[in-house]
């Protein structure tokens, strides 16, 4: 079965949900969750997947997510078809009545945030109940210290909760060449852990000051993420869901929507019909 | 005796609990003892450096109703975002809202400017009302859009139900700030604010129409027979002022 291809729904990109190589789409939640919509976010259009994207469970806080929460996204997945949903390995805020951060920042890779995670993930699955979990690796500016890799912590993860993995591919570059190590490694040493899979695709840019690769979402999606993209697609062939292309800023013209996901599909039956010859 | 999975647990929220907050108020020196191998507080500068922007940019596109009547507008977002940090589970206009409640703790306001923060507080309560009662939004915008063609808008006798909107909001202007071009409106105003369809409305409500929007604040719905008797007065001038209140998609007939 190959995977789905698709956007991560904005306005800017509607115009190009009809194109025949688009048949799945991510909606993020807290677009779609208007209170006064009377329509489904999705709206006529049919994919063969619908994935609803989270930006607040918040799964490595001490507290597990409220009730309130988990409703409101599993209404609008049932709304609209979704089939899954993600939200992003860290916390954005301390409790339930706390902070919130304005972003995702990544956990002490400690026993006691690994210990809260899984216990947060087995609660949202069993809430979700049909409808799959998948987390997401984020890119981070920074690391809070602790005694086992990222690696080890996700795959622990992964294998313990049984979730799926949002494998966003430009977050792994972005970690990577922001904290020197080795992309292809990261990948083939979580991989295994996964049962299923979904791939997020994106452009930033290097920020030369900082010198930090920035995920932004701005820009089309460089090379060597195109060539990273390539070998989870050999390594994750079979358990690779979908695949959702992400872009909030520096929005490209039609025909940019159009090029950049003939191309991810491009590549990804490539590697698919020679691996099924293999 | 704590066991130590217990004393790490403790220890892990009291951690989380420090660089949350810090992290929130982007004062950073609670979060850069916890900090990794190099990585420096130049890195966390970044990242909350990027969330402030972030969140100022929210607060002001939500808030440009009000940036023609406050001129320091981006000034007291600036001051805002630094004092209070966003709460959990921040979504829609929790922020803005928060902004308002806040604003003149902060600074004196004309009544001019109190009408324009009450305009956008109103704007709000109709969205946080429609959160909690989705249901009802969207039956009322259904029967909104039923055909009334074969109502007679004169028949008081008709067996029909006069529905209202549930999900608006009534309040009052002390000025002739927002009114516009409306002429001889005597202060202070009763303004209602109401969703039709995902567009929120604001409309000003004359003495009969205060009236009717009152009898059925209670009910949502009553008959016609029900309402013109809790009513009282002339019967074909409240149908008149039945279907004004249709046509602005205030009530709706069923």
């Amino acid at each position: 079965m190959l995977p789905g291809i698709g956007y991560a729904l904005r306005e800017q990109n509607r115009v190009v949900l009809d194109d025949a190589t688009i048949n799945a789409v991510e909606i993020t939640f807290e677009r779609a969750d208007d209170p006064l919509r009377l329509e489904r976010y999705v709206g006529d259009l049919e994919f063969e997947h619908v994935g609803v994207h989270a930006l607040k469970l918040s799964v490595a806080s001490p507290d597990a997510p409220a009730p309130a929460y988990l409703g409101a996204l599993k209404a609008i997945a049932l709304e609209n078809g979704a089939a899954t949903i993600s939200d992003h390995l860290g916390f954005t805020r301390n409790g339930n009545d706390g902070v919130e951060i304005g972003h995702f920042a990544p956990p002490p890779f400690t026993p006691a945030a690994l210990e809260c995670t899984c216990r947060n993930i087995d609660i949202i699955q069993k809430y979700f109940d049909d409808i799959r979990f998948y987390i997401e690796n984020i890119a981070y500016l920074f690391q809070f210290s602790g005694t086992m890799s990222e690696a080890e912590f996700l795959a622990h993860v992964l294998r313990t909760t049984g979730c799926g993995w949002l494998l966003d591919v430009t977050n792994v570059y972005a970690n990577a060449t922001n904290f020197d190590f080795d992309a292809v490694e990261f990948i083939d040493a979580v991989l295994p852990s996964a049962d299923s899979v979904q791939l997020h695709l994106a452009g930033g840019f290097l920020d030369e000051h900082a010198g930090m690769y920035i995920d932004s979402h701005s820009h089309p999606i460089p090379d060597a993420v195109w060539t990273l993209y390539r070998h989870v697609l050999k390594a994750g062939c079979g358990k690779i869901d979908a695949i959702f292309v992400e872009r909030d800023q520096n929005f490209p013209d039609e025909d940019g929507w159009r090029s950049e996901i003939r191309r991810t599909r491009e590549i990804m039956e490539d590697v698919y019909s020679v691996s099924a010859r293999l | 005796m704590q066991s130590t999975a217990t004393q790490q647990m403790d220890q892990y929220r009291r951690q989380l609990d420090a660089c949350a907050e810090s992290l929130a108020r982007a004062q950073l020196a609670g979060a850069t003892t916890y900090l990794g191998h190099r990585c420096t507080a130049e890195n966390l500068k970044m990242f909350t450096d990027g969330n402030m922007d972030k969140r100022f940019l929210k607060l002001s596109d939500e808030l440009e109703l009000s940036s023609d009547t406050l001129d320091e507008l981006d000034d007291l977002i600036a001051e805002y975002v630094k004092a209070v940090p966003m709460v959990a589970y921040d979504t829609g206009p929790i922020d803005a809202e928060r902004f308002l409640r806040w604003l003149p703790g902060h600074r004196a306001l004309s009544d001019e400017q109190r009408d324009v923060v009450n305009c956008q507080r109103c704007r709000h309560r109709v969205e946080f009302l429609a959160r909690r009662n989705r249901l009802q939004h969207v039956r009322f915008q259904e029967l909104l859009s039923a055909d009334t063609s074969t109502l007679d808008r004169r028949n008081t006798r008709q067996r029909i139900w006069i529905h209202r909107n549930p999900i608006s909001v009534v309040s009052r202007w002390r000025t002739t700030k927002l009114l516009g071009q409306a002429p001889d409106v005597k202060l202070p105003a009763t303004v209602v604010f109401y969703p039709v369809g995902d567009d929120i409305r604001t409309a000003l409500l004359e003495d009969d129409g205060c009236l009717i929007f009152a009898t059925l604040r209670a009910t949502t719905r009553l008959s016609l027979q029900s309402l013109l008797k809790e009513i009282g007065g002339d019967p074909k001038f409240i149908m008149e002022s039945l279907w004004d209140l249709n046509e602005v998609a205030l009530l709706a007939f069923g």
